[in-house]
């Protein structure tokens, strides 16, 4: 059952995606790009990956979607990138289709010879076997903020650096905003109401992170949503920059000396020196340091995210 | 089986029902705007019927259920609607029969408006 649902979802994500390149509309190819997005969600659940399938569905098919089409919008003010674009295209699309194709009959391949073999080996029942020595439910969690909190640590700083390098290239001056769609006034009034709902969500999913799937990097993108539909829908919302800076830098230095006391309590960087029972794994508050990391993960995340998205939708017009 | 399991049948029953109500008039409709109202209204119920069928096998989820039907309760429309407005000023036309276009002179009266200012 599951190689039949596999196999239909990538028959049908390289069917879309192959849509997505021969469209000459932009708009719509961004469209079906999102759809392939929705295909991989749909594969990342069934490999046992739900962490993954989570960003995947708020980040591959939200929130790229929407700045690939902030970008065509952009593209459009300025003609000679769309000619000079024209011109490239054929020949970039061939090599696409070439990679596409291969790609897919790789993927084939290998399904059809895991669904011809009684079991594949799963390395999250291992890892599952694992979670009680660092005391959380999640095994993803306890690799993600335990095993590889120093890793963790890093791609945080990259995202960062992502953030700060979009920063620099996208300074807003006080102008008016490039990217504004009159809004629906339905979608307006609605989006007071859902607002608080995403926020909850994405705040659930962060104090679950330990217990089930998802955490800091899915929840805070989840914030982020929020906010950008907040974005999008009011013309005067902005973030206060003071705000974002202190959350922002605020959690990850919390990081950091989190990790220091860890190396002092512990003798290790990032040492989980709370109490974490194995007995109590599976409730709110359990696994020591670990939902603290996560939280933490997903304040930086958040901000991060919000930000990046801010500056990409509230370019000015002549920078 | 309880009372309750039963109950949650006969909703899971009727909302896959509507569910497929709803995605056969996305295939029959004529044009957008029909279609749109048949993937909006119908599917919305289906959904909603499926959760408090849901609601009804696991009565300890059913706080977290009534929060996902209020979501879904909100984008669904918000979803059409925004789809709906953005086919419209993109200038999708409508079935000759469908009969008024009430929204023709507000839309106008808008654009009017804006090239004053």
């Amino acid at each position: 059952m599951t190689g039949f649902i596999t196999l239909f979802t990538l028959l049908s994500m390289s069917v879309v995606a192959l849509f997505s390149l021969r469209q000459s509309n932009l708009t719509q190819s961004v469209v079906l790009f999102s759809g392939v997005g929705l295909g991989s969600v749909v594969l990342f659940f069934i490999f046992n990956a739900p962490d993954v399938a989570l960003t995947e569905a708020v980040i591959g098919s939200g929130i790229t979607a929407v700045v690939l089409l902030i970008g065509i919008r952009h593209m459009h003010k300025e003609p000679e990138i769309e000619e000079v674009m024209m011109e490239n295209r054929r020949g970039i699309r061939r090599i696409a289709i070439a990679l596409l194709v291969l790609l897919t009959l790789l993927l084939l391949g290998k399904t059809l010879l895991g669904a011809l073999s009684v079991e594949t080996s799963n390395a999250g029942q291992a890892l599952l076997e694992h979670a009680m020595q660092a005391g959380a439910a999640n095994a993803v969690t306890s690799v993600v903020t335990y095993f590889r909190g120093f890793d963790t640590l890093g791609e945080v700083a990259v995202l960062f650096l992502a953030a700060t390098g979009v920063g620099l290239l996208l300074t807003v001056e006080k102008g008016e905003d490039a990217i504004y769609i009159e809004p629906n006034f339905i979608l307006r009034i609605g989006s007071g109401f859902l607002f608080p709902l995403i926020l909850l969500f994405g705040l659930y999913i962060i104090v679950h992170g330990h217990l089930s799937p998802g955490g800091g990097f899915q929840g805070g993108v989840v914030i982020a949503a929020a906010f950008l539909l907040l974005f999008l829908t009011r013309r005067r919302f902005g973030l206060s920059h003071k705000i974002v800076t202190i959350l922002e830098s605020g959690a990850g230095m919390a990081y950091v000396l989190l990790g220091l006391t860890g190396l002092w309590l512990m003798g290790l960087f990032l040492g989980n020196f709370l109490p974490h029972p194995a007995e109590k794994i599976g409730m709110l508050v359990s696994g020591g340091i670990i939902p603290i990391i996560y939280i933490l993960i997903g304040i930086k995340v958040g901000s991060e995210i919000s930000y990046v998205v801010e500056k990409l939708i509230k370019r000015s017009h002549d920078v | 089986m309880g009372v309750l399991d039963i109950f949650g049948y006969i909703l899971a029953f009727m909302g896959s029902g509507s569910l497929i109500i709803s995605g056969l008039g996305i295939v029959r409709m004529p044009d957008i705007y029909t279609r749109i109202h048949a993937g909006t209204k119908a599917s919305t119920l289906g959904i909603l019927m499926i959760i408090a069928s849901a609601a009804c096998f696991e009565p300890a989820w059913s706080f977290k259920l009534l929060l996902l039907g209020a979501f879904i309760l909100i984008t669904n429309p918000l979803s059409s609607s925004a789809l709906a407005l953005a086919s419209y000023k993109q200038g999708v036309k409508h079935l000759e029969t469908s009969g008024v276009d009430e929204l023709a002179d507000k839309i106008k009266i808008k654009a009017d408006s804006k090239e004053k200012r």
